[in-house]
Formats: C-alpha cells, sequence, structure tokens
C-alpha cells in the first residue's frame, strides 16, 4: 500500500512540474526562441492526445474482455495517418488559410460562415465528449482508489466517498485546465506551452506504460511466447472468427473518424500545428507511438487475467499487477501515466471545447446584446472571451462529472469511449462534404449533423443511461409508447446487431442521405459558394486568391475600436499600425478591402469565423448587389479557371499558328503571282527580239531580189536581236541562280576606286553618246572592301549606264562619292553613291525598281533599252557581298531631284 | 533507371500514386478476408499468435511504407512555411 500522502504529493508535484515546463515553453515560444516547440517531434507526441486512459487503462480491459477489438482502435487513426497526403493535409491547408479555431469553426466557415451550424456542432461536441471526460474521472478515481487501497477488486458499490472523489477530480481538473488554457487569449488559438505540456505527457505515459509491459511480460510471465501459451487458459479470444466481424470494421471507421473529429484531436492536428510539412514526420511517427503503446496490452491483459484474483477489474491491470508483486515505485510510475494520459485528454478536449462555446455561443450572444453580458462601448471582448472560457471549461468537466455519476457502476472504460467516438463520427460526413464536395450546402450540412446526431442520440448515448433509470431501461425493452419497432437498440427490427454496430450503421447512414438529399434540394447563399471553393479547390489557389468585400468600405477608426474590443487595445494596436505607419488614425480615412480581409481572417483567429463574419458587417458598409455579383463570378470563375486558362492558351497558340499560316499562304500566293509575271514577262521579253528576227529572216527568205547592201542591214539587225536575246537569256539565268543564293564567285578584299574607275572607262561609249559627263566627287582614297570585281564592275556599269541613258537634263552628269560609316557590331561600311541630275524616280516607284523588268521612263532619244534586270541583278550581287544597293536622298541635295543609288560594301579590316 | 533520372514530373506522378495506394492496400490488409484468413487454428509465429503477429506485422509494414513515401515526397511537393513563420503584414 501506498501512503496517500505519497500519492497526492507526487501527482501536485507532476502537475507543478507540467506547469513550469507548459510556462517556460510560452515565454520561449513568445520570444521567437524554442525551435524544439515547433518540431515535428513535438507535434507528433502531442497528437497522441488520442491516447488517454482509455488507452492507459482501458484497452487492457478491452483485451481482456473483447479480445483483439482494441488493435481497431489504433488501425482507424494508423489509415488516416498514412493516408495524409489525401486528408488531413488538406484539412490543415485549409486550417491555415482560414484561420481556423476550432472543428466547429471549420465546418461552419465551410458552410457560409453559418452561425447556426457552428452553435450545433458545439452542442453536438460538448453532449458527444461528455462521456470521454466522464470516462478520465473515472479512470482517476478508480486508480486513485486502487493505488490507496491496495485492492484488486473492481466494481466495488461506487459509495458516496467515490463520488466524492471523482468530483474533487474534476474540480481539480478544471482548475488545471483554466490556469492552464485561459491564461492569454491567443492570436490564433495556439497555445504553444500547453502544447509542450501535452508532449511531455505523452513520453511519460509512454515510458509507464512500456515499464509496466516489460515487468510483466519478462518479470513475471517469462517472455512473449510464454505468457501468450497462457492466453487460452485464461479464456482470451485470439481466433479469428471471434475478431474480425462487423464489430471490428465499425471501430476501425469510428476510430479513423475519432481522429479527425475529435475537438481535441482537431485542435492539436490542425489549429496548434506550426507547420504543414510536420504532417510528414507524423505519418509515420504518429503510427509508431500507436505501435509502441499497444505492444504489451494483450500480455497485460493475459496475465491479469492469469495471475490475479476472479473479479479483478481488468481495466486496472496496470495498476494492480505491480501492486500485486509489491512493485509500489512501479505501481506509482503507472499511476503517474495513467494520471498523465487522463490530464493531457481534459486539458486539451476542454481548451478545444470551451473555445468552442465562448466562439460560437457566447459571442455570437453577446454582440447581440452587449448589455446583458456587461460589454460597455469600448470595453475589450477579450474579458469576456477569457471568462466564458473559464466558466465552458468548468461547466463541461461538471458536465462528465454529471455523466460519470448517472452512469456510476456502468463498467468498462472503453464502451463508454466509444460512445463518444460514435458521437463525434456524426461530424464526419460534414467534414468529408466540406473538403471534397462543393456543391454541399449549409442545409445540408444541418441536416445531416442534426439527424445523425438524433439517431445517436437515441440508439447510443441514451442506452448508457440503462442502468441509472427504470423509465430507460424499459424504453429499451419494450420501445416508447410500446412500439417495438422503435427500440433504441433494435430500431425498425434490425435485430441480432451489436448495439454499437447497430448505432453507427443507423446514425452514419442517416447523416449521410439527409446531407446528400437536403444538398441536392437546396443552394448554397454567396458567402457559402465562395467559401465552398476555398476550401475544396484549396491546392488551386495561390497565396493572394482570397476574396473580400469587393467595394466595401469602412472607417479605419471603427475598425480599431471594434478590434481592440475583440483583441485587445495592444495587439489591435500592432495589426493597425502595420497599416498605417503613423500612430493616429485619420478619422476619416477608409480602410482598404484587402485589409478588412485581413482583418476578418485575424478576428476568426480569436472568435471564429462566423461571429468575425458578423461582426464586421456591423462596420463594414458594402455595395451588397455588387458584392453578391462578385462572389458569384468568383465562384464560377473559380471553378472554370483551369479549364479556360487551358482553352486560352490552346485558343491563342491556334490563333498564333493561324496567323502563321495565313502568312505563309499569302507568301506563296505573292509567289505564285510574282512566278506568273515573271513568266510572262520573260515571254514578253523575248517574243520582242524573237519577232524582229523571224520577220527579218522571211523578208530575207521570200524577197529574192534584195540587194546587197540591203540584206547585210537586215542579216546586221538579225544578229543584233539574237545577241539582246542571248544576253538576255544570260541575265535571267544569273539573276535566278543569284536568287538561289548559289555563290557563283569568291569575296576578296579590292581597291573600290579601280573598280568605279574601270566602270566609267567601260561607259565611255554611252556616256559620250549621251553626253553625260561623269564626275568623280568627294571619295576615300585608301580603301578596301570585301567584293568580286568584275561583279562589282557589273553592279557600277549598270547604275552608270542607267544614270547616263534616262538623264534628259540639259547638262546631264553623274557624281560619284564615297564615304565611311562607324557600325558598332560589325565590320565598318564603305558608302558609294552615284547621284545624277536626271529626272529622279518619284516616290511611288521607289519601292519597285528593283523589281524585274521594271524600266524607268525612257529617254526619246534612246531607243536602246536594258532588259529590266540590271537592278535586281545587282541587288542579290550586293546581298551576297554582305552589301546592300538602295535608294538614296543624295547628300547634300534635295530629294526628288535626281537619282541618287547607295551601294553600301563592307570595309576589309 | 535511377530515380534522379526521372523527369520532375514523373516522379510527383508517382508519389502521388504511391500516396494513394499505400491506405487502400492498408485496408484491404485489416478488413476479412485478408485479416481472418488463418489456416490452422491456434497457428504460433515466433511464439506469437498468428492473429497477432499478423496485426503487427501489418501494421509496422505500414508505418515503413509511410516513412518510405514521405521520404521520397519531391521537394517541390513540399509546402511553404505556415504563415506565422513568415509573419510580415
Amino acid at each position: 500500500m501506498i501512503s496517500g500522502t505519497l500519492v497526492f504529493g507526487t501527482s501536485i508535484a507532476y502537475v507543478i512540474l507540467l506547469f513550469i515546463l507548459a510556462y517556460i515553453s510560452d515565454k520561449n515560444a513568445r520570444l521567437g526562441k524554442g525551435k524544439l516547440l515547433r518540431s515535428p517531434l513535438v507535434f507528433t507526441l502531442a497528437l497522441s492526445v488520442y491516447c488517454t486512459s482509455w488507452t492507459f487503462y482501458g484497452a487492457v480491459g478491452s483485451a481482456a474482455r473483447n479480445g483483439l477489438e482494441f488493435f481497431a482502435i489504433y488501425l482507424g487513426p494508423t489509415l488516416v495517418f498514412i493516408g495524409w497526403w489525401f486528408g488531413l493535409r488538406k484539412l490543415i491547408r485549409i486550417g491555415h488559410k482560414q484561420r481556423i479555431t476550432s472543428i466547429a469553426d471549420f465546418v461552419s466557415s465551410r458552410f457560409g460562415k453559418s452561425e447556426r451550424l457552428a452553435i450545433l456542432i458545439t452542442i453536438m461536441a460538448v453532449v458527444g465528449i461528455t462521456p470521454y471526460i466522464a470516462l478520465q474521472l473515472k479512470a482517476i478515481s478508480t486508480s486513485l482508489r486502487v493505488i490507496l487501497t491496495d485492492s484488486p477488486n473492481a466494481a466495488l458499490p461506487q459509495t458516496g466517498d467515490e463520488v466524492g472523489l471523482a468530483f474533487g477530480v474534476a474540480a481539480a481538473m478544471a482548475l488545471f485546465s483554466v490556469m492552464f488554457g485561459t491564461r492569454n487569449i491567443n492570436a490564433n488559438e495556439q497555445h504553444h506551452g500547453v502544447v509542450a505540456a501535452i508532449a511531455f505527457e505523452a513520453i511519460i505515459k509512454f515510458i509507464a506504460l512500456i515499464a509496466v509491459g516489460l515487468f510483466v511480460v519478462f518479470g513475471l510471465g517469462g517472455g512473449f511466447e510464454a505468457t501468450y501459451a497462457r492466453a487460452e487458459d485464461v479464456g482470451v479470444a485470439l481466433d479469428a472468427s471471434s475478431n474480425f466481424g462487423p464489430r471490428w470494421i465499425t471501430i476501425t471507421i469510428l476510430s479513423a473518424a475519432a481522429i479527425i473529429c475529435l475537438p481535441r484531436q482537431f485542435q492539436i492536428t490542425v489549429v496548434e500545428n506550426a507547420n504543414e510539412n510536420h504532417l510528414r514526420t507524423a505519418s509515420w511517427a504518429f503510427p509508431l507511438y500507436l505501435f509502441g503503446i499497444s505492444i504489451f496490452t494483450m500480455p497485460i491483459a493475459i496475465m491479469g487475467l492469469s495471475l490475479l484474483p476472479a473479479g479483478a477489474d481488468p481495466d486496472m491491470f496496470v495498476l494492480t499487477l505491480p501492486l500485486a508483486y509489491d512493485q509500489q515505485a512501479l505501481a506509482l510510475f503507472a499511476f503517474i501515466g495513467g494520471f498523465s494520459s487522463a490530464t493531457s485528454m481534459i486539458i486539451i478536449a476542454s481548451i478545444a471545447l470551451s473555445i468552442m462555446i465562448s466562439n460560437h455561443i457566447v459571442v455570437p450572444l453577446a454582440l447581440r446584446s452587449p448589455k446583458l453580458f456587461g460589454l460597455k462601448q469600448g470595453q475589450g471582448m477579450t474579458r469576456l472571451l477569457l471568462t466564458s472560457r473559464r466558466v465552458s471549461i468548468s461547466a463541461v468537466l461538471f458536465l462528465g462529472f454529471i455523466y460519470f455519476w448517472l452512469t456510476s457502476g456502468s463498467g468498462a472504460l472503453a464502451p463508454i469511449g466509444l460512445i463518444s467516438f460514435a458521437g463525434v463520427a456524426q461530424f464526419l460526413p460534414a467534414i468529408l462534404a466540406a473538403l471534397y464536395w462543393r456543391d454541399a450546402t449549409v442545409s445540408g450540412a444541418l441536416a445531416g449533423l442534426l439527424v445523425g446526431f438524433i439517431f445517436w442520440a437515441y440508439t447510443s448515448f441514451l442506452p448508457s443511461f440503462g442502468t441509472a433509470s427504470p423509465f430507460i431501461t424499459d424504453l429499451l425493452l419494450y420501445g416508447p409508447w410500446q412500439m417495438e419497432f422503435l427500440r433504441p437498440q433494435v430500431l425498425f427490427g434490425l435485430e441480432n446487431m451489436d448495439p454499437l454496430v447497430h448505432s453507427v450503421f443507423w446514425s452514419l447512414l442517416a447523416n449521410s442521405l439527409a446531407l446528400i438529399v437536403v444538398s441536392f434540394l437546396t443552394q448554397n447563399n454567396t458567402v457559402g459558394q465562395l467559401q465552398a471553393a476555398q476550401f475544396v479547390d484549396v491546392f488551386k489557389q495561390t497565396e493572394n486568391s482570397q476574396y473580400s468585400f469587393t467595394r466595401s468600405s469602412a472607417p479605419l477608426n471603427d475598425l480599431l475600436n471594434m478590434t481592440q474590443r475583440v483583441l485587445g487595445t495592444e495587439h489591435a494596436g500592432r495589426l493597425f499600425a502595420t497599416y498605417s505607419n503613423s500612430d493616429r488614425i485619420e478619422q476619416n480615412k477608409d480602410a482598404s478591402p484587402h485589409f478588412i480581409a485581413n482583418l476578418e481572417k485575424e478576428l476568426a483567429g480569436s472568435i471564429g469565423a462566423a461571429s468575425a463574419h458578423v461582426l464586421l458587417g456591423q462596420v463594414v458598409s458594402g455595395d451588397t448587389v455588387t458584392l453578391e455579383e462578385v462572389m458569384q463570378m468568383a465562384d464560377e470563375t473559380q471553378q472554370i479557371l483551369e479549364y479556360s486558362q487551358r482553352l486560352e492558351q490552346t485558343a491563342t497558340e491556334l490563333q498564333s499558328t493561324t496567323r502563321q499560316l495565313q502568312a505563309a499562304n499569302n507568301q506563296l500566293r505573292q509567289l505564285d503571282q510574282q512566278k506568273d509575271e515573271f513568266l510572262s514577262q520573260v515571254s514578253h521579253e523575248v517574243r520582242t527580239p524573237m519577232t524582229a528576227i523571224r520577220s527579218f529572216s522571211e523578208i530575207l527568205l521570200t524577197n529574192k531580189d534584195l540587194d546587197s547592201q540591203q540584206k547585210q542591214s537586215f542579216i546586221n539587225t538579225i544578229h543584233e536581236e539574237s545577241m539582246r536575246l542571248t544576253s538576255l537569256l544570260d541575265e535571267i539565268l544569273d539573276l535566278n541562280a543569284l536568287e538561289r543564293g548559289e555563290q557563283l564567285w569568291t569575296n576578296e578584299p579590292i581597291d573600290p576606286n579601280k573598280a568605279i574607275a574601270r566602270s566609267i572607262q567601260v561607259c565611255t561609249p554611252i556616256t559620250e553618246q549621251h553626253q553625260v559627263e561623269v564626275r568623280l566627287g568627294e571619295h576615300i582614297r585608301h580603301v578596301q572592301v570585301e567584293a568580286n570585281f568584275d561583279r562589282i564592275c557589273q553592279v557600277f556599269i549598270n547604275l552608270i549606264s542607267n544614270a547616263a541613258k534616262y538623264n534628259n537634263a540639259a547638262k546631264p552628269f553623274v557624281e560619284i562619292t564615297s564615304e565611311i560609316t562607324k557600325m558598332s557590331d560589325k565590320p565598318d561600311q564603305l558608302t558609294i553613291r552615284f547621284t545624277d541630275n536626271g529626272p529622279g524616280i518619284s516616290s511611288a516607284h521607289s519601292n519597285t525598281i528593283f523589281d524585274k523588268f521594271w524600266r524607268g521612263a525612257r529617254n526619246p532619244d534612246t531607243a536602246q533599252s536594258g532588259s529590266g534586270l540590271g537592278l535586281a541583278i545587282s541587288r542579290e550581287i550586293l546581298s551576297q557581298m554582305n552589301g546592300s544597293l538602295e535608294l538614296d536622298v543624295p547628300k547634300g541635295g534635295k530629294a526628288g531631284m535626281g537619282a541618287c543609288f547607295a551601294v553600301r560594301l563592307p570595309v576589309h579590316m | 533507371m535511377s530515380i534522379s533520372k526521372q523527369s520532375a514530373e514523373t516522379r510527383v506522378r508517382k508519389f502521388k500514386f504511391a500516396a494513394m495506394l499505400l491506405p487502400i492496400f492498408a485496408i484491404l490488409l485489416i478488413v476479412p478476408p485478408l485479416v481472418s484468413m488463418r489456416t490452422t487454428q491456434n497457428a504460433v509465429i515466433l511464439g506469437i499468435p498468428a492473429n497477432i503477429a499478423y496485426l503487427f506485422g501489418v501494421w509496422l509494414a505500414m508505418i515503413i511504407g509511410a516513412y518510405i513515401l514521405q521520404k521520397t515526397m519531391p521537394d517541390i511537393l513540399a509546402n511553404p512555411p505556415h504563415p506565422e513563420d513568415k509573419k510580415s503584414d
């Protein structure tokens, strides 16, 4: 027997240790220190608040009574965590984005920030968790009794002392939770200190259970094999047929739902989560923790049944086995382990519930009737929030105590826990719909939750009071008003079913059906539609894709007053200081919609989304019609954004391809036309000399009596015309080769002045014939260009002879000048200009002169004409020398006076 | 083919598929018929009753699977830090 002083002393010392730990952690967190606090390890350990005294004591009891069933309690959460990529990740992402404060806030926020929904879920959660808290109270008070009296006998009728003890425990726990959880109102409901304490408790309970397990298996049982060998003798069911039936699957589903839906799990997993990436570690580490804590469950159950006297309470084997073998230190450690698991659950659960009660019930009421709650104008809401949370925590624990009292003697721990599990599992359809089904509506969620809650309360919660009231016992046996088909555990004649399976089947079925049917029949309002998009498509959104009160406006000082009321002066001041740099808020300055949206999120982080929305709606005046339209648009846009973006992209690509095709087609058509024109021009050009040749040769053939002089002249003409024809064909072939880009020569450094001199000399007959003076103007003397001498002469000759042929001035001349242009990115250029004083080239023709077969207005005096290919050939030649031929404005002269051709060639460096 | 040679897109696709398969197979392993499939009554594996050994074995396999899964998660899928960590507004 361990002395009461030692037990209470150790417990109090342990609580003080926890408190110090929480205090230091809180302080560190506030100073921005304490990286460990934000580590995946602490997150994982805090998650193990799942393992309450139900795990610590109850699992052994469950193993002793129901065989392998306890596995299912841990396999469900394992499934959820190894499937984290699809469920929990989305939950946490939304939680962070929307500043979710509780599970009620989550569901209400998704369904249009509905207050009614938040209230319903809060009530359901409180009712659903009450048995669970009773379970902890029962575990603590029973374990206290066991360790104090050293009596392994269970099912002692609970005396007044026992109830008193439980009440004492409840009161102590309430005090403890109030001190822990409501020391301040945090901006985003993160309680670093509490989480650190919970993580510490997770280690304690783990080590304690393992210690007891090692002692029992190796100290008492002689190893696993020897321990399990006793299983058959003590009647523990390990065979498949009795273990893996509908109840196995039901409990797996329930525990999987619980790890998400239990308010305390939601609090730790989503609200207290510091970084989404911690989930990666937790995905394997949390199942590993569960695995470790379950290793000794069955062996302890077997050894307890085998060694302890018949009638010993299996729920207390963890404590009674060490006690029976005089391991008092171990027993005390085990007691502290159990105490740890119970306190961590009570602290987190009561904090989570108190947040829900204050945010979703008290605040909305206070906003409606401030006077009733003693809220004066300008007074902070912080006090109200703290007070309401403290009261809520006490109330929740008191409810737990009442349940414990009413159901006293109802036996094992595990069945009580399962009632709670079935209760909170009613949130599951709404949560799944919130995450994955856009068209789920607020009415659907309300209907589903309400129907599920009623079915659960009738088939599971109510029957748990069966021993407490003869009226309920009657109801269970005969149904209300003797209507047998309404018997709570045989509803609608569904007989031969485990009561738990029966209850879960009916409640979840009715819940889901109501949710689906009502959602199909109703529609979300605009806020609901927008929130649906924000939740379901959370991964498709960028950082800034948040909506705001579009076109809404509110004076900054009004907003500040309101924020101060909720968050307190200091926090509100900090928030607004970032917005306006000056300390004084200008009276009439309006806040930007973006700021208002951010503010709403900040407020939602303290009082929940629905309250924040209502609160802000009082201050913010907005163009509601436009707002609605914008929301509608935003919603539908969100939905089709991805598709439309893709379509748009494809359309743009198509358009540009079409444009390219059109351009190519036009070019082809032009080329085709040019080809036709060219052919007809060539035919025409060829035809003229051919006609001359034919007619003269016909004359020569038919008229035999021509004199020799005439004959000579005709033969001369035929010769000239055939020469012209040959040269025309030569030029066409030449141009053709040039245009195809064939390199007919090699460029080499040559002296352009020599080429000019040669060209002038070659042109002498033409220039003299037309009495054109060729002047050599200002020019660069010593320079070399990359070109081919013969070909460049061909260009020069063409230019000079053109200038001569078409010049009708009184005193015709051609002036040749040259200059060097500096180029930054390529070799310098030599520009040689051929300027004449002829008629010039009108601007209309400036683009066409380089076309094939283009001829200038001929000098009437000159019968001689070119082929019309000279300029085209010249331009091709120059382009193959990396130069160019252009029509230029004569240097120093006026445009329109005479023509000026500029030849540009790269200078040889 | 080594993992590093695969394109990022392929790795992301493979990861997502694996992330989906893991829980599905885990569920299949712990519901009938697999979970209740035992050839002899009172079979024992390493001194531990077959049903318990099976459950612990499957459980451990899930944990190892989850460990490998998150270990091979492509870095581009890692999420931005929590707004709290880079709070600036």
